[in-house]
């Protein structure tokens, strides 16, 4: 297999890269909802709390994780393009498929973003899996705090619509249009 | 008789003339601060409230004095669910404990500052500190920068669930600046 992208397939490194940043959003997902989960319990629970201070924290070193792949991605992006669009496709769906592309590479920056301004803003600065520390990029400040909180939330509710979209696409090319947009993504072994 | 009284008034003129002046302080520009860690990485706060009673002079380190009490439900760290936390159950516990207090009589020179030895009290637990700091004595305006390295369990601060210091670290650091005169 390539490591780069022929204009096929996706190469090993795109690959790599796509469904890794998949599991680490997952992982995102169940972290915030189990530190959520233990904010209710908080009150009554000194331990809730300080499991929620754990959760929060691996919540923030995944989300470096995920902005630093992102990084990555884009300048992969750049030094190997992806495979072009098979030539069958409507130009409607060609721009649905771009715009929903660009959306993706948005959010997997400004999500990781607006987590860490949320947390320079309640001033907690941010450990990098306990090897170095973030310190706040912003001053505290707590209506800042609030805005990106709610910013934070919306912003995972659009990726998960963008991602919905995705995954129908993908799953139509597949078995409507029998293409290989979606294989070509997929280890070759898989087919 | 009268010599006696010469002597006696030389004898005693040297610790009058030494008895250290109380120190007016600018509360609007001191401050006592403190960086402790959480989820490995350090956060700083600071109390709004203290107040401080500095008898300091380096000309009379034997007679100087400080006695400070700190309002603990003024701790503010940016955050309000950590200031209620920190001021609650196992904690501060600021209703049941207002005041954290520190009182020091034994000051000596060290390095190109000073050693403040002391005990702190923080809820119920006095232990013993040592406050280094220095000091830019001018007239009409004195500037003290201060350090004091505490153990947070060893006040019984955070202990049961709160206890991991891989999570809420162990140690915090207390920075003081107190801006004063004479």
């Amino acid at each position: 297999m390539d490591f780069k992208n022929t204009s096929a397939r996706y190469g090993v490194v795109s690959q790599a890269l796509h469904w890794l940043i998949v599991a680490l959003i997952i992982t995102q997902y169940v972290l915030a909802e189990l530190a959520e989960e233990a904010g209710h319990d908080r009150a009554t629970h000194p331990a809730a709390a300080l499991q929620q201070l754990a959760l929060l924290a691996r919540h923030k070193s995944v989300g470096l994780t995920i902005l630093m792949l992102a990084l990555l991605r884009l300048v992969w992006r750049f030094l190997s393009p992806p495979p072009p669009f098979p030539t069958a496709m409507p130009r409607w769906q060609v721009w649905v498929a771009k715009l929903t592309h660009y959306t993706f590479y948005t959010l997997l920056f400004l999500l990781p973003v607006s987590g860490l301004v949320m947390s320079a803003a309640s001033n907690y600065p941010v450990s990098y899996f306990g090897l170095f520390t973030i310190p706040n990029v912003v001053a505290p400040d707590e209506a800042l705090k609030e805005v990106m909180e709610e910013r934070h939330e919306m912003l995972f509710e659009i990726l998960v619509i963008v991602a919905f979209v995705h995954v129908v696409a993908a799953l139509k090319h597949h078995f409507v249009d029998r293409d290989d947009v979606l294989r070509r993504m997929l280890p070759r072994s898989a087919r | 008789m009268k010599v006696a009284l010469l002597i006696l008034a030389l004898a005693v003129s040297p610790l009058v003339a030494a008895e250290p002046a109380r120190w007016n302080i600018d509360y609007s520009s001191s401050r006592i601060a403190f960086t402790a860690e959480q989820a490995e990485a350090p956060f700083d706060g600071s109390f709004k409230t203290f107040e401080a009673d500095v008898y300091f002079d380096p000309a009379a380190l034997a007679e100087s004095r400080a006695d400070v009490q700190i309002d603990t439900a003024s701790v503010a760290t940016s955050d309000k669910e950590r200031d209620g936390i920190l001021r609650g159950a196992g904690w501060f516990e600021s209703e049941q404990f207002p005041r954290a207090h520190f009182v020091a009589k034994t000051f000596a020179k060290a390095g190109d500052g000073y050693e403040a030895r002391g005990e702190l009290t923080i809820r119920s637990v006095t232990l013993p500190v040592v406050f280094r700091f220095t000091l830019k004595d001018a007239v009409g305006r004195i500037e003290l920068k201060g350090e004091a390295e505490l153990d947070r369990l060893a006040f019984q601060m955070g202990l049961g669930d709160w206890a991991d210091p891989k999570w809420i670290g162990k140690t915090v650091q207390v920075h003081v600046t107190l801006i004063g005169s004479r």
